[in-house]
C-alpha cells in the first residue's frame, strides 16, 4: 500500500468523484406526439439477485415524462466504436432532430418491453419500473428490474459470464467527465476468500 | 426485425460495466466498531452532488445480517472511499466480511481518517473521500435499503485533480467492477469526454 501519508485537500465544491461509472443509453417509447427517445443518464445498479437497476433523469427533461408514462425502458451499452454517437445522444434534444439519425444508430426492438433498442448496443438491459422517486431539486429516480439481458456476438461464456477483452465497453470517469475503456485486470470479487462465482 | 446476432443470457442480469468499486464507512454505536462494506455505489446527480447506495440486508458471502446496514439507519451518515489498485486485496477483504462485527481497519491495515463534517470515518489510503449525509431511505424488495445522499464534502490525495479540483484518472490506477464477470478493471485508454461533439461546451465532469 501507498500514499497514505500523502497530503489531503478538500475540494471547493463537493463532488460525486466516483471513477468509473456505467455510459448507458436509456431509450423508452415515445408518446403523444413526443418521439422514441435515447437519453444519457445516471444508471446503475441496485442489486443482483435478483437483478435490479436505476436511473436518474432531469425533471424536466423529456425521458423523464416518457419512463414515467412508459413504465419500460432499455439501457444500451455500447463500446469505444460508437462513443461520438454516445456523446451526440448526449449533446441533443429531441427537439433537434432524429436522435438515431443524428447518432447513426439503428433502432431495433425489445423483446420483453415496449421500448425500442439501439441494435449497436453489445449489452441490451430491458427493464421494467417498480418504483418512482423524486429527489429535489431537480431528478426523477427510477427503479426497475432488469427482465432479461441480451448480448450482441459471444461476449458472454455459456454461462452468461461477461468477458471483458471481447467487449471494449467504456466508462465515465465522474471528476473530469472522460470516457475509458478498460486497462488491465487486476483481480475479482472474492479473490481474497477463494470464491470466482460472484458475477455482480 | 430480430437480431441475430444477439444472445438473450440465460439468466438476467444487471449488466453495464463498469461500476464503481468503492468502500463505504460508517460509524459505529455502543455494540459495533465502526464498520467499511462495499455497497453498489453511484451518481444520482452531479449539481448539486448526490450519491446513492444499495445496502443488502444480509452479506452475499455468509448470509449473516451486514453490520452496515442497522448503522445507516442509525446514523444517516457515511464516507465513500474510492481506493486504487495499490490496495485491492485490502479491498476484496473488506467485501467478504460484510457481516463481521470486528475492527475492520485492524483487520486490513488501513488508517482511519476522521471526516470533518460528519461522524462516519472514512480511510486514509482512498484517493478520494466523500462524505455523505443521507436524504432518503427506500426499501428494495425483497432484501435491500437504498440510501440517497448528499455529497457535503469532498477530499483527494495530493495530485489526484488538478488546481482547479478536474479528476486527473491517470494519476491513480482507479479500478472499477465489470458488473457480469466481477471482475477489477483499470481504466484504459480516453477514448473522448462529455461534449466532445460539440464545438462549444462547456467542460462538464460530471
Amino acid at each position: 500500500m501507498t500514499k497514505k501519508e500523502g497530503k489531503r485537500f478538500p475540494l471547493s465544491e463537493p463532488g460525486p468523484m466516483l471513477p468509473p461509472v456505467p455510459a448507458a443509453i436509456t431509450s423508452v417509447k415515445g408518446k403523444g406526439g413526443l418521439p422514441d427517445e435515447l437519453s444519457v443518464l445516471w444508471s446503475f445498479v441496485l442489486g443482483s439477485k435478483p437483478p435490479k437497476v436505476g436511473i436518474s433523469a432531469e425533471e424536466k427533461h423529456v425521458a423523464e415524462k416518457l419512463l414515467r408514462e412508459r413504465g419500460e425502458f432499455v439501457l444500451n451499452v455500447l463500446t469505444k466504436d460508437y462513443v461520438e454517437g454516445f456523446d451526440l445522444v448526449d449533446m441533443h434534444s429531441y427537439e433537434e432532430g432524429n436522435k438515431y439519425e443524428l447518432a447513426g444508430f439503428s433502432k431495433g426492438t425489445a423483446r420483453k418491453v415496449d421500448a425500442p433498442t439501439v441494435e449497436e448496443a453489445a449489452i441490451q438491459l430491458e427493464c421494467e419500473i417498480f418504483d418512482t422517486i423524486d429527489l429535489p431539486p431537480n431528478r426523477t429516480v427510477f427503479f426497475a428490474d432488469v427482465l432479461t439481458t441480451s448480448v450482441k456476438g459471444r461476449i458472454c461464456d455459456s454461462e452468461g459470464r461477461l468477458i471483458v477483452e471481447k467487449v471494449p465497453f467504456f466508462g465515465m470517469t465522474a471528476g473530469s467527465g472522460e470516457f475509458f475503456t478498460m486497462g488491465e485486470k487486476q483481480g475479482h470479487i472474492g479473490m481474497t476468500a477463494d470464491r470466482d462465482d460472484i458475477l455482480y | 426485425m430480430a437480431d441475430k446476432e444477439r444472445f438473450e443470457l440465460p439468466r438476467p442480469g444487471a449488466m453495464i460495466p463498469p461500476t464503481p468499486a468503492v468502500v463505504m464507512g460508517v460509524a459505529g454505536d455502543d455494540k459495533v466498531k465502526d464498520d467499511l462494506t462495499v455497497v453498489w455505489s453511484f451518481v444520482l446527480d452531479g449539481h448539486p452532488p448526490q450519491v446513492g447506495v444499495s445496502v443488502g440486508l444480509k452479506s452475499a458471502i455468509s448470509g449473516d445480517l451486514q453490520v452496515a446496514l442497522h448503522l445507516l439507519h442509525k446514523h444517516g451518515e457515511f464516507t465513500l472511499n474510492v481506493p486504487d489498485a495499490s490496495w485491492i486485496k485490502e479491498f476484496d477483504k473488506i467485501d467478504m466480511c460484510a457481516s463481521e462485527r470486528d475492527d475492520k481497519f485492524a483487520r486490513t491495515g488501513l488508517t482511519r481518517l476522521p471526516s470533518q463534517l460528519i461522524e462516519a470515518p472514512g480511510i486514509a489510503e482512498a484517493a478520494i473521500v466523500l462524505e455523505c449525509r443521507v436524504i432518503s431511505d427506500h426499501e428494495l424488495k425483497p432484501n435491500r435499503t437504498v440510501f440517497f445522499a448528499d455529497v457535503v464534502r469532498t477530499t483527494v490525495q495530493e495530485g489526484v485533480t488538478d488546481e482547479d479540483g478536474k479528476l486527473k484518472p491517470e494519476s491513480r490506477d482507479f479500478f472499477g467492477m465489470a458488473a457480469g464477470c466481477g471482475e477489477f478493471w483499470t481504466l484504459g485508454r480516453e477514448v473522448g469526454r462529455i461534449g466532445m461533439t460539440k464545438e462549444e461546451v462547456e467542460e462538464i465532469r460530471y
